[in-house]
């Protein structure tokens, strides 16, 4: 007599559900995306030559992407006055940070933006 | 001798004045309205349905989100307990201008202290939506548990305007707690 294994039913859902999370591409709102998204309108607040858009502050698991400034980055960006943004050169190397969490940048890198 | 007879004749009219009572005598005590003050109270309470706005502050991951509120509730209630069927949505900005949006549906288990004052408590179910700087938008399922405090500021017979004070915690991540303030009517 042959065995039939049943997946649970639970467990599809949940496959399933992760699955259409993934495909949809809903990005969630870890700490590190809130933060790096507060820094990033910092930024756009008091950086003149600053493009928003060209910041990836997602965090998404199915496709190994990170937000472009650390949580310590993003807390330091949020905290500084906009004349040490710009006097600091925070501005110029945050500007070269967009877009590195495209390429694989990840919360084990030490902040390089700010301080 | 006809002294006397006056003074008989005045006893005589006073025996019978005594023994048969004039119609003045037969009527009511004069007639004194009864103020019926109608309880305002109402003592059956089987259905409410009530709607409020108001202001929440919100602590998420470190960071304050500000906003205003709409809630609605239906459900049904005794003399000192009741339970409704919850739905809220909220729009905010955080500190740094970034718009944040939510919507939450759960139930909730009520308490009358006194006439006037009612706890309830309930777990909430949504979702809690940011609009970036960078132009995307991110959404966090997020599971809470709600507490309330309403107190009735005025109440008729049809129902009652109140105020809430609301102690919340969603989680979506990490545990957001947040706090409001609301004004709203209920009817029954």
């Amino acid at each position: 007599m042959k065995r039939t294994y049943r997946i649970p039913t639970w467990l599809r859902s949940a496959v399933g559900a992760l699955s259409l999370t993934c495909l949809l591409g809903a990005d969630s709102l870890t700490e590190a995306s809130f933060d790096c998204e507060q820094a990033v309108a910092r930024l756009a607040e008091c950086c003149p030559a600053i493009d928003p858009s060209r910041f990836t502050c997602a965090e998404d698991g199915c496709s190994s992407r990170y937000p472009d400034f650390l949580i310590d980055e993003s807390t330091c960006i949020q905290t500084a006055s906009c004349s040490d943004l710009v006097a600091n050169g925070i501005c110029a190397r945050a500007a070269n940070a967009a877009g590195r969490g495209d390429n694989g940048y990840t919360s084990t890198e030490t902040a390089t933006v700010c301080p | 001798m006809r002294s006397l007879a006056v003074v008989v004749a005045i006893l005589a009219v006073a025996s019978t004045a005594r023994a048969h009572p004039s119609i003045d005598d037969e009527a009511p005590p004069p007639y004194v309205p009864v103020k019926l003050v109608e309880s305002t109270e109402p003592t059956d309470r089987h259905f409410i349905l009530e709607a409020s706005v108001g202001v929440r502050a919100m602590d998420l991951y470190g960071s304050f989100v500000g906003g205003g509120v709409f809630a609605a509730s239906i459900g049904g209630e005794g003399t000192w307990v009741g339970g409704t069927l919850d739905f809220d949505g909220f729009e905010g900005k955080t500190t740094l201008g970034l718009h944040m949006s939510g919507w939450s549906v759960g139930g909730s288990l009520l308490f009358r202290a006194t006439r006037r004052l009612t706890l309830a408590l309930g777990p909430r179910m949504g979702m809690l939506s940011l609009d970036g700087a960078t132009g995307d938008t991110y959404d966090t399922i997020t599971l809470g548990l709600v507490g309330r405090a309403s107190y009735d500021l005025a109440v008729s017979r049809a129902g009652a305007l109140f105020l809430a004070v609301t102690a919340r915690a969603d989680l979506g991540g990490a545990w957001a707690p947040s706090i409001g303030l609301q004004l709203g009517v209920r009817a029954w």
